[in-house]
């Protein structure tokens, strides 16, 4: 999902220049590795939940209509 | 040609197939032909505008002066052309990371395997109570992405559970981490694949004495085989491919895994060694193309899940 993506940007700008290209997960790295801030880090991270949680409800959804 | 239909030419077939299927091909198989390009190419040459960027100039012309003259000259060659393997294979741990990748990828595949193939059967087979709430908390862990995960991960790997172990810097952090997202991923394969054959081959078997474990190893896990096949690759390069945990997870340069190590020890700030580099990424990417296509044909089996006669 590009939605939670890390490798892509990691390799290609490291979330730089001036930390504009970060999406949630590297961001998160960022943070939470890289500053060693891991509270701060897992919370940014858990900013992703909602929207990953959404995205579970609709392909379960899917997936039992497909099965019936 | 009793398969061709009436009507169907020669010509129309090459514009109808041959040549949409020719310009695909071309725009899959580029990547790998510019990482060998790259590679072989001296660093001056790899930033140098004015020569055509498509061909290896001063490589071609060492091999073509020595197909002319006959005369072999191994080091000429080396100079020009594989200089940049030379460094890698020589003067980085590209080796090491090699070995660690493969110990990494083959002993979680096994284990996700040996966990996806019980879990899979007993959620396609043993109607127990439960067992579709059980499918389906095994889908949502497989959707949660590692993204999510690697932060208490990091905690819980670095004191390991009843063991207090601290596995971090270690390739057993990645082998403990792997199967987080193959076992749900294998499972859930193999739970459509294990539906897919029929119950009474193994009633059947049942019925002439055998138990139910001697009837899901012998009747069904042979018939599960492009099943398994394909869950074993799809594990294997999943987990030669993962980058975040093996990033997180090692710190050493000798303990990291062939994505991370080209990644955190080839491009050193701004300085990118993109000779070092593509060969790097060619040779950690061929091997996993080359099985994918030895065993394509277990594998589209395995996708569409169909046991045949």
């Amino acid at each position: 999902m590009t939605f939670s993506d890390f490798q892509i940007v990691y390799v290609l700008t490291r979330g730089g220049p001036a930390n504009s290209t970060h999406l949630f997960a590297t961001y998160a790295y960022q943070v939470a590795m890289v500053g060693s801030r891991l509270g701060l880090g897992a919370a940014i991270s858990l900013f992703m939940f909602p929207v990953l949680a959404l995205v579970i409800v609709f392909q379960l959804v899917y997936l039992r209509r497909e099965q019936a | 040609m009793a398969r061709v239909a009436v009507g169907e030419t020669f010509a129309k077939r090459l514009v109808v197939y041959h040549l949409p299927l020719f310009f695909f091909v071309l725009f899959a198989l580029f990547p790998f032909y510019w990482m060998f390009v790259t590679s072989i190419k001296s660093t001056h040459e790899t930033y140098n505008r004015e020569v055509n960027p498509y061909i290896p100039v001063a490589c071609a012309t060492a091999v073509v002066e020595q197909v002319r003259s006959l005369n072999f000259d191994g080091s000429a060659l080396m100079e020009n052309c594989f200089y940049h393997w030379r460094t890698l294979l020589r003067d980085t741990l590209f080796i090491r990371w090699l070995e660690n990748t493969l110990l990494v990828a083959i002993v979680s595949t096994f284990i996700s395997l040996f966990a996806g193939i019980t879990s899979a059967y007993a959620l396609a087979r043993l109607n127990f109570r439960g067992a579709d709430t059980f499918g389906v908390l095994i889908f949502i862990t497989y959707l949660v992405p590692p993204t999510l995960l690697f932060i208490p991960l990091s905690d819980v790997i670095g004191d390991l559970p009843f063991f207090h172990l601290n596995l971090l810097n270690s390739p057993w952090a990645l082998i403990v981490a792997y199967p987080t997202f193959l076992v749900p991923f294998c499972t859930w394969l193999l739970t459509g694949y294990f539906r897919t054959i029929p119950k009474e081959l193994e009633e059947a078997a049942m019925i002439d004495g055998a138990t139910r474990i001697q009837a899901m190893i012998r009747i069904i896990l042979p018939l599960a085989l492009p099943g398994v096949l394909s869950a074993g690759m799809f594990a294997f390069t999943l987990s030669a491919n993962e980058f975040l945990y093996a990033l997180i997870f090692i710190y050493d340069a000798a303990n990291k895994t062939v994505p991370v190590g080209v990644v955190s020890e080839l491009i050193k700030g701004d300085v990118f060694y993109w000779g070092e580099l593509m060969s790097g990424a060619l040779l950690g990417s061929v091997p996993v193309a080359l099985i994918y296509s030895f065993f394509v044909e277990h594998y589209v089996a395995g996708m569409t899940g169909a046991v045949k006669g």
